[in-house]
Protein backbone atom coordinates (compact mmCIF):
# COMPACT_ATOMS: atom_id res chain seq x y z
CA UNK A 1 0.00 0.00 0.00
CA UNK A 2 1.60 2.95 -1.15
CA UNK A 3 2.07 5.85 1.94
CA UNK A 4 -1.22 8.01 2.92
CA UNK A 5 -0.26 11.56 1.94
CA UNK A 6 -1.44 14.68 3.56
CA UNK A 7 -0.91 18.56 3.34
CA UNK A 8 -2.67 21.63 3.20
CA UNK A 9 -1.08 24.53 1.06
CA UNK A 10 -2.56 27.56 1.59
CA UNK A 11 -3.69 29.75 -1.22
CA UNK A 12 -0.36 32.56 -0.75
CA UNK A 13 -3.12 35.77 -0.93
CA UNK A 14 -5.49 33.98 2.24
CA UNK A 15 -2.22 33.68 4.26
CA UNK A 16 -0.53 37.26 3.69
CA UNK A 17 -4.21 38.98 3.35
CA UNK A 18 -5.45 37.22 6.38
CA UNK A 19 -8.69 37.81 6.86
CA UNK A 20 -10.04 41.22 8.00
CA UNK A 21 -7.54 41.76 10.98
CA UNK A 22 -4.39 42.74 9.40
CA UNK A 23 -5.84 45.72 7.53
CA UNK A 24 -7.73 46.93 10.80
CA UNK A 25 -3.72 45.86 12.90
CA UNK A 26 -1.87 47.85 9.98
CA UNK A 27 -4.30 51.00 10.08
CA UNK A 28 -4.54 51.03 13.86
CA UNK A 29 -0.26 51.32 13.53
CA UNK A 30 0.03 53.54 10.56
CA UNK A 31 -2.34 55.96 12.97
CA UNK A 32 0.14 55.42 16.24
CA UNK A 33 3.34 56.79 14.21
CA UNK A 34 1.42 59.41 12.82
CA UNK A 35 0.50 61.18 16.19
CA UNK A 36 3.74 60.09 17.45
CA UNK A 37 5.14 61.55 14.18
CA UNK A 38 3.33 65.05 14.82
CA UNK A 39 4.01 64.84 18.39
CA UNK A 40 7.35 64.93 17.41
CA UNK A 41 7.54 67.88 15.28
CA UNK A 42 5.31 69.74 17.35
CA UNK A 43 7.70 69.99 19.84
CA UNK A 44 8.06 73.49 21.37
CA UNK A 45 11.36 75.09 21.39
CA UNK A 46 13.21 76.09 24.11
CA UNK A 47 14.09 79.85 24.60
CA UNK A 48 16.61 81.36 23.39
CA UNK A 49 19.25 81.93 25.79
CA UNK A 50 22.52 84.54 25.64
CA UNK A 51 26.12 82.82 27.17
CA UNK A 52 26.56 83.86 30.69
CA UNK A 53 30.13 85.69 30.35
CA UNK A 54 28.89 87.98 27.60
CA UNK A 55 30.89 86.16 24.88
CA UNK A 56 29.39 85.02 21.70
CA UNK A 57 28.89 81.80 23.06
CA UNK A 58 27.43 78.94 21.23
CA UNK A 59 23.51 79.54 21.84
CA UNK A 60 21.52 76.55 23.45
CA UNK A 61 20.11 74.50 19.92
CA UNK A 62 17.13 76.58 18.15
CA UNK A 63 18.59 79.40 19.88
CA UNK A 64 20.49 79.61 16.74
CA UNK A 65 18.77 80.84 13.11
CA UNK A 66 20.81 77.61 11.95
CA UNK A 67 19.64 75.64 14.15
CA UNK A 68 16.34 76.24 14.15
CA UNK A 69 17.04 75.65 10.33
CA UNK A 70 18.84 72.41 11.37
CA UNK A 71 15.57 71.23 13.33
CA UNK A 72 12.68 72.08 10.68
CA UNK A 73 14.98 70.15 8.17
CA UNK A 74 15.02 66.94 10.53
CA UNK A 75 11.45 67.21 11.16
CA UNK A 76 10.09 67.96 7.27
CA UNK A 77 12.80 64.89 6.71
CA UNK A 78 10.88 62.89 9.15
CA UNK A 79 7.36 63.78 8.19
CA UNK A 80 8.31 63.22 4.65
CA UNK A 81 9.27 59.83 5.23
CA UNK A 82 6.67 58.72 7.44
CA UNK A 83 4.58 59.71 4.81
CA UNK A 84 6.65 57.92 2.00
CA UNK A 85 6.32 54.59 4.74
CA UNK A 86 2.37 55.13 5.02
CA UNK A 87 1.93 55.49 1.18
CA UNK A 88 4.13 52.64 -0.20
CA UNK A 89 2.24 50.43 3.01
CA UNK A 90 -0.79 51.06 0.67
CA UNK A 91 0.47 50.88 -2.76
CA UNK A 92 2.43 47.40 -1.63
CA UNK A 93 -1.24 46.11 -0.28
CA UNK A 94 -2.80 47.36 -3.48
CA UNK A 95 -0.02 45.16 -5.11
CA UNK A 96 -0.57 41.71 -3.58
CA UNK A 97 -4.45 42.20 -3.58
CA UNK A 98 -4.03 42.75 -7.47
CA UNK A 99 -0.96 40.41 -7.59
CA UNK A 100 -2.22 36.56 -8.54
CA UNK A 101 0.12 33.55 -7.67
CA UNK A 102 3.06 35.43 -6.94
CA UNK A 103 1.20 37.93 -3.97
CA UNK A 104 3.12 35.41 -0.98
CA UNK A 105 6.36 36.81 -2.17
CA UNK A 106 4.84 40.45 -2.90
CA UNK A 107 3.76 40.51 0.66
CA UNK A 108 7.05 39.21 2.40
CA UNK A 109 8.85 41.71 0.56
CA UNK A 110 6.89 44.58 0.84
CA UNK A 111 8.17 45.66 4.71
CA UNK A 112 12.31 45.46 3.04
CA UNK A 113 10.64 47.55 0.16
CA UNK A 114 8.92 50.20 1.88
CA UNK A 115 11.65 50.23 4.34
CA UNK A 116 14.12 51.29 1.64
CA UNK A 117 12.16 53.95 0.43
CA UNK A 118 12.09 55.58 4.01
CA UNK A 119 15.39 55.41 4.39
CA UNK A 120 15.98 56.31 0.82
CA UNK A 121 14.39 59.74 1.99
CA UNK A 122 16.61 59.74 4.89
CA UNK A 123 19.98 59.50 2.80
CA UNK A 124 18.50 62.47 0.79
CA UNK A 125 18.01 64.23 4.49
CA UNK A 126 21.37 63.46 5.36
CA UNK A 127 23.03 64.84 2.34
CA UNK A 128 20.35 68.05 1.93
CA UNK A 129 21.55 68.76 5.52
CA UNK A 130 21.77 72.70 5.76
CA UNK A 131 25.77 73.35 6.03
CA UNK A 132 27.70 75.74 7.66
CA UNK A 133 27.44 79.29 5.80
CA UNK A 134 28.50 82.09 7.45
CA UNK A 135 32.17 84.14 7.81
CA UNK A 136 32.60 82.58 10.98
CA UNK A 137 32.95 78.54 11.14
CA UNK A 138 32.80 76.79 14.57
CA UNK A 139 33.52 73.00 15.10
CA UNK A 140 34.68 70.95 18.14
CA UNK A 141 37.60 68.92 18.34
CA UNK A 142 36.49 65.84 19.61
CA UNK A 143 36.19 63.08 17.77
CA UNK A 144 33.01 62.01 16.79
CA UNK A 145 32.01 57.99 16.88
CA UNK A 146 29.27 56.17 15.77
CA UNK A 147 28.44 54.98 19.67
CA UNK A 148 28.15 59.24 20.61
CA UNK A 149 25.58 59.37 17.98
CA UNK A 150 23.44 55.66 18.28
CA UNK A 151 21.11 54.92 20.89
CA UNK A 152 22.33 51.30 22.31
CA UNK A 153 19.44 50.34 23.35
CA UNK A 154 17.72 50.63 19.84
CA UNK A 155 20.65 49.33 18.29
CA UNK A 156 20.82 46.34 19.82
CA UNK A 157 17.37 45.36 19.49
CA UNK A 158 17.47 46.15 15.68
CA UNK A 159 20.66 44.18 15.86
CA UNK A 160 18.36 41.80 17.86
CA UNK A 161 15.37 41.24 15.50
CA UNK A 162 17.97 40.99 12.30
CA UNK A 163 19.48 38.02 13.79
CA UNK A 164 16.38 35.79 14.57
CA UNK A 165 15.15 37.31 10.49
CA UNK A 166 18.24 35.85 9.09
CA UNK A 167 18.86 32.73 11.59
CA UNK A 168 14.91 31.95 10.85
CA UNK A 169 15.37 32.08 7.19
CA UNK A 170 18.44 30.02 7.14
CA UNK A 171 16.55 27.41 9.11
CA UNK A 172 13.47 27.47 7.28
CA UNK A 173 15.64 27.46 4.08
CA UNK A 174 17.68 24.58 5.02
CA UNK A 175 14.47 22.69 6.21
CA UNK A 176 12.12 23.43 3.55
CA UNK A 177 11.24 20.98 0.83
CA UNK A 178 13.13 20.81 -2.64
CA UNK A 179 10.46 23.33 -3.99
CA UNK A 180 11.03 26.26 -1.14
CA UNK A 181 8.01 26.71 -0.49
CA UNK A 182 6.65 23.76 1.96
CA UNK A 183 7.66 21.84 4.35
CA UNK A 184 6.95 17.69 5.15
CA UNK A 185 7.12 15.15 8.10
CA UNK A 186 7.25 11.72 6.93
CA UNK A 187 6.56 8.77 8.86
CA UNK A 188 6.74 5.02 7.56
CA UNK A 189 3.02 5.30 6.73
CA UNK A 190 2.58 8.35 5.57
CA UNK A 191 3.29 11.91 5.46
CA UNK A 192 2.13 15.70 5.95
CA UNK A 193 3.44 18.67 4.08
CA UNK A 194 2.36 22.26 4.30
CA UNK A 195 2.49 25.83 3.03
CA UNK A 196 3.49 27.94 2.43
CA UNK A 197 6.97 28.05 4.22
CA UNK A 198 9.68 30.61 3.73
CA UNK A 199 12.32 27.72 1.97
CA UNK A 200 14.85 29.04 -0.54
CA UNK A 201 11.92 30.41 -3.28
CA UNK A 202 10.92 33.27 -0.06
CA UNK A 203 14.19 33.27 1.49
CA UNK A 204 16.85 34.13 -0.74
CA UNK A 205 14.95 37.33 -2.07
CA UNK A 206 14.25 37.68 1.90
CA UNK A 207 17.81 37.80 2.90
CA UNK A 208 18.35 39.96 -0.20
CA UNK A 209 16.43 42.30 0.71
CA UNK A 210 17.18 42.53 4.46
CA UNK A 211 20.67 43.25 3.11
CA UNK A 212 19.49 46.27 1.31
CA UNK A 213 17.76 47.66 4.45
CA UNK A 214 20.54 46.68 7.14
CA UNK A 215 24.08 48.18 4.50
CA UNK A 216 20.87 51.11 3.90
CA UNK A 217 20.39 51.98 7.71
CA UNK A 218 24.40 52.09 8.21
CA UNK A 219 24.86 54.23 5.50
CA UNK A 220 22.36 56.64 6.72
CA UNK A 221 23.61 56.30 10.25
CA UNK A 222 27.49 56.96 9.42
CA UNK A 223 26.06 60.42 7.54
CA UNK A 224 24.36 61.17 10.23
CA UNK A 225 27.28 61.12 12.34
CA UNK A 226 29.65 62.75 9.54
CA UNK A 227 27.56 65.50 8.25
CA UNK A 228 28.01 69.32 9.29
CA UNK A 229 28.02 70.06 12.92
CA UNK A 230 24.97 72.95 13.61
CA UNK A 231 26.42 76.47 13.27
CA UNK A 232 26.51 78.23 16.95
CA UNK A 233 25.23 75.42 18.68
CA UNK A 234 26.50 74.02 21.44
CA UNK A 235 28.02 70.76 21.20
CA UNK A 236 25.98 68.73 23.38
CA UNK A 237 22.83 70.43 21.36
CA UNK A 238 24.58 69.09 17.90
CA UNK A 239 24.85 65.42 19.31
CA UNK A 240 21.53 65.43 20.49
CA UNK A 241 20.11 66.47 17.42
CA UNK A 242 22.71 63.50 15.65
CA UNK A 243 20.82 61.27 18.21
CA UNK A 244 17.70 62.35 17.37
CA UNK A 245 18.06 61.67 14.00
CA UNK A 246 20.18 58.09 14.60
CA UNK A 247 16.84 57.24 16.55
CA UNK A 248 14.10 58.04 14.04
CA UNK A 249 16.52 56.36 11.52
CA UNK A 250 16.54 52.99 13.71
CA UNK A 251 13.11 53.53 14.66
CA UNK A 252 11.79 52.38 10.83
CA UNK A 253 14.67 50.10 10.02
CA UNK A 254 13.66 48.29 13.61
CA UNK A 255 9.96 48.27 12.42
CA UNK A 256 10.90 47.21 8.42
CA UNK A 257 13.07 44.23 10.52
CA UNK A 258 10.17 43.30 12.76
CA UNK A 259 7.45 43.08 10.62
CA UNK A 260 9.42 41.19 8.30
CA UNK A 261 10.35 38.42 11.02
CA UNK A 262 7.07 38.85 12.18
CA UNK A 263 5.71 37.71 8.67
CA UNK A 264 8.14 34.71 8.49
CA UNK A 265 7.85 33.30 11.91
CA UNK A 266 3.91 33.64 11.48
CA UNK A 267 4.38 31.95 8.36
CA UNK A 268 6.95 29.18 9.55
CA UNK A 269 4.78 28.83 12.98
CA UNK A 270 1.11 27.83 10.84
CA UNK A 271 3.13 25.46 8.74
CA UNK A 272 4.77 23.37 11.35
CA UNK A 273 1.90 23.36 13.39
CA UNK A 274 -0.05 22.31 10.60
CA UNK A 275 2.13 19.11 9.77
CA UNK A 276 2.94 18.80 13.81
CA UNK A 277 -1.37 18.51 14.02
CA UNK A 278 -1.68 16.07 11.22
CA UNK A 279 -2.98 12.44 13.08
CA UNK A 280 0.04 9.89 11.83
CA UNK A 281 -2.12 6.81 12.41
CA UNK A 282 -2.17 4.12 15.17
CA UNK A 283 1.46 3.42 16.47
CA UNK A 284 2.73 6.45 13.92
CA UNK A 285 5.16 9.23 15.42
CA UNK A 286 3.71 11.99 17.86
CA UNK A 287 3.38 15.32 15.78
CA UNK A 288 2.59 16.92 19.52
CA UNK A 289 6.36 18.70 19.79
CA UNK A 290 6.41 19.93 16.44
CA UNK A 291 2.94 21.29 17.08
CA UNK A 292 4.09 23.25 20.09
CA UNK A 293 7.00 24.55 18.52
CA UNK A 294 5.05 25.89 16.07
CA UNK A 295 2.36 27.27 18.01
CA UNK A 296 5.31 29.71 19.53
CA UNK A 297 6.58 30.47 16.69
CA UNK A 298 3.23 31.43 15.25
CA UNK A 299 2.22 33.85 18.68
CA UNK A 300 5.74 34.93 18.78
CA UNK A 301 5.77 36.59 15.22
CA UNK A 302 3.08 38.68 16.00
CA UNK A 303 4.18 39.77 19.37
CA UNK A 304 7.27 40.62 17.92
CA UNK A 305 6.07 42.55 15.27
CA UNK A 306 3.60 44.67 17.63
CA UNK A 307 6.27 45.22 20.21
CA UNK A 308 8.21 46.67 17.21
CA UNK A 309 5.43 48.69 16.45
CA UNK A 310 5.68 50.10 20.05
CA UNK A 311 9.22 50.38 20.47
CA UNK A 312 8.69 52.37 16.54
CA UNK A 313 6.35 54.53 18.62
CA UNK A 314 8.22 55.36 21.74
CA UNK A 315 11.79 56.15 20.20
CA UNK A 316 10.04 58.74 18.05
CA UNK A 317 8.34 60.51 20.80
CA UNK A 318 11.91 60.00 22.73
CA UNK A 319 13.86 61.50 19.77
CA UNK A 320 11.26 64.84 19.78
CA UNK A 321 11.71 65.43 23.63
CA UNK A 322 15.65 64.76 23.48
CA UNK A 323 16.05 68.14 20.95
CA UNK A 324 13.36 69.87 22.47
CA UNK A 325 15.16 70.88 26.04
CA UNK A 326 18.44 73.10 26.15
CA UNK A 327 21.51 71.79 27.06
CA UNK A 328 21.77 74.01 30.26
CA UNK A 329 18.99 72.15 31.54
CA UNK A 330 18.88 68.41 29.91
CA UNK A 331 20.55 65.71 32.32
CA UNK B 1 35.29 72.41 28.37
CA UNK B 2 35.96 70.67 25.15
CA UNK B 3 38.31 71.88 22.55
CA UNK B 4 36.45 73.87 20.23
CA UNK B 5 37.86 75.78 16.41
CA UNK B 6 36.98 79.12 15.09
CA UNK B 7 37.69 79.79 11.84
CA UNK B 8 36.71 83.35 10.54
CA UNK B 9 36.99 83.39 6.65
CA UNK B 10 36.88 87.22 6.93
CA UNK B 11 40.32 87.50 8.37
CA UNK B 12 43.54 87.83 6.46
CA UNK B 13 45.07 84.94 8.02
CA UNK B 14 44.10 82.00 5.91
CA UNK B 15 41.76 79.41 7.21
CA UNK B 16 44.91 76.85 7.50
CA UNK B 17 46.94 78.90 9.68
CA UNK B 18 43.79 79.37 12.05
CA UNK B 19 43.48 75.88 12.24
CA UNK B 20 47.16 74.89 12.50
CA UNK B 21 47.36 78.05 15.47
CA UNK B 22 44.24 77.18 17.55
CA UNK B 23 45.28 73.24 17.92
CA UNK B 24 48.67 74.56 19.52
CA UNK B 25 47.20 76.78 21.59
CA UNK B 26 44.33 74.03 22.92
CA UNK B 27 47.39 72.02 23.45
CA UNK B 28 49.77 74.85 25.30
CA UNK B 29 46.84 75.27 27.68
CA UNK B 30 46.25 71.51 28.50
CA UNK B 31 42.90 70.97 26.74
CA UNK B 32 43.77 69.11 23.72
CA UNK B 33 46.20 66.26 26.11
CA UNK B 34 49.09 63.48 24.90
CA UNK B 35 46.59 60.58 23.55
CA UNK B 36 43.76 62.69 22.31
CA UNK B 37 41.84 62.23 19.31
CA UNK B 38 41.31 64.50 16.58
CA UNK B 39 37.89 64.49 14.25
CA UNK B 40 39.03 63.59 10.47
CA UNK B 41 39.75 65.29 8.42
CA UNK B 42 36.76 64.82 6.20
CA UNK B 43 34.69 65.56 9.91
CA UNK B 44 36.36 68.53 10.33
CA UNK B 45 36.27 69.91 7.09
CA UNK B 46 32.40 68.89 6.70
CA UNK B 47 31.96 71.16 10.34
CA UNK B 48 33.58 74.29 9.54
CA UNK B 49 32.23 73.97 5.70
CA UNK B 50 35.92 74.05 4.30
CA UNK B 51 37.80 71.97 1.47
CA UNK B 52 39.30 68.92 2.66
CA UNK B 53 42.53 70.02 1.31
CA UNK B 54 42.58 73.13 4.02
CA UNK B 55 42.27 70.73 6.94
CA UNK B 56 44.64 68.43 5.81
CA UNK B 57 47.01 71.59 5.30
CA UNK B 58 47.04 72.44 8.72
CA UNK B 59 47.26 68.45 10.09
CA UNK B 60 50.11 68.29 7.43
CA UNK B 61 51.84 71.04 9.50
CA UNK B 62 51.10 70.17 12.52
CA UNK B 63 52.47 67.08 12.09
CA UNK B 64 55.17 68.63 10.61
CA UNK B 65 55.49 70.61 13.88
CA UNK B 66 55.69 67.66 16.12
CA UNK B 67 52.07 68.62 17.59
CA UNK B 68 50.10 65.69 16.31
CA UNK B 69 50.84 61.98 14.86
CA UNK B 70 48.75 60.25 11.92
CA UNK B 71 48.29 57.01 12.66
CA UNK B 72 46.66 54.49 9.95
CA UNK B 73 44.30 52.81 12.70
CA UNK B 74 43.70 55.89 14.85
CA UNK B 75 43.87 58.44 13.46
CA UNK B 76 45.03 62.14 14.19
CA UNK B 77 46.39 62.05 18.04
CA UNK B 78 47.86 64.62 20.11
CA UNK B 79 52.02 63.64 20.39
CA UNK B 80 53.41 62.39 22.89
CA UNK B 81 56.15 65.26 23.62
CA UNK B 82 54.18 67.89 21.60
CA UNK B 83 55.86 70.98 22.35
CA UNK B 84 54.34 72.90 25.31
CA UNK B 85 55.13 75.75 27.70
CA UNK B 86 55.72 75.23 30.81
CA UNK B 87 53.00 75.06 33.87
CA UNK B 88 53.84 78.98 34.76
CA UNK B 89 53.66 80.15 31.77
CA UNK B 90 50.43 78.24 30.74
CA UNK B 91 49.12 79.14 34.59
CA UNK B 92 50.14 83.00 33.34
CA UNK B 93 48.21 82.97 30.04
CA UNK B 94 45.13 81.29 31.62
CA UNK B 95 45.33 84.05 34.34
CA UNK B 96 45.68 86.65 31.78
CA UNK B 97 42.83 85.72 29.32
CA UNK B 98 40.37 85.49 32.57
CA UNK B 99 41.87 88.85 33.47
CA UNK B 100 40.94 90.23 29.76
CA UNK B 101 37.75 88.80 29.27
CA UNK B 102 36.80 90.20 32.64
CA UNK B 103 38.23 93.80 31.38
CA UNK B 104 35.62 93.09 28.33
CA UNK B 105 38.85 92.99 25.85
CA UNK B 106 38.18 91.28 22.79
CA UNK B 107 40.52 88.46 21.56
CA UNK B 108 42.20 90.44 19.30
CA UNK B 109 43.09 93.65 21.21
CA UNK B 110 44.44 91.10 24.41
CA UNK B 111 46.53 89.71 21.70
CA UNK B 112 47.89 92.97 21.08
CA UNK B 113 49.10 93.50 24.54
CA UNK B 114 50.59 90.45 24.57
CA UNK B 115 52.83 91.06 21.26
CA UNK B 116 53.33 94.30 22.44
CA UNK B 117 54.81 93.07 25.76
CA UNK B 118 56.64 90.30 24.00
CA UNK B 119 58.11 93.46 22.08
CA UNK B 120 59.52 94.47 25.14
Amino acid sequence: MAPARTGRRLNPEEDVVGGSILPLVAFVLLVAIAVAVLAVVSTPSPATSDGDDGRADPQPLLGAPSARRARRHLDRVTVLAWLTFAAATGVSWLLVLDTGPGAGLVAALAPAAIGTLFLLVHLLGEITWPRPDGPVRRATLRHRQARHVIGTGLAVWAGTLGTVLVATLLATGFTADADGRAVSRTWPAGSSSAGPYPGWHYAVPLLGATAVVVLLTGLVLRLVVLRAAVDGAHEEDDLALRRSSGARVLAGAQLVLGLTAAGVLLVTGSAVRSIGLTPSGAGGPSGGPLAAVGTVLALAGPAIGLTSAVVAVVALVRSGARVAAPATVRG
Amino acid sequence: MSARLEVDLTSGVPAYEQIRTQVVAHVAAGRLQTGDRLPTIRALATDLGLAPGTVARAFRELELAGVVLTRRRSGTVIADGAPVPVDAARAAAIAYARAARAAGLSDEAALDLVRGALLD
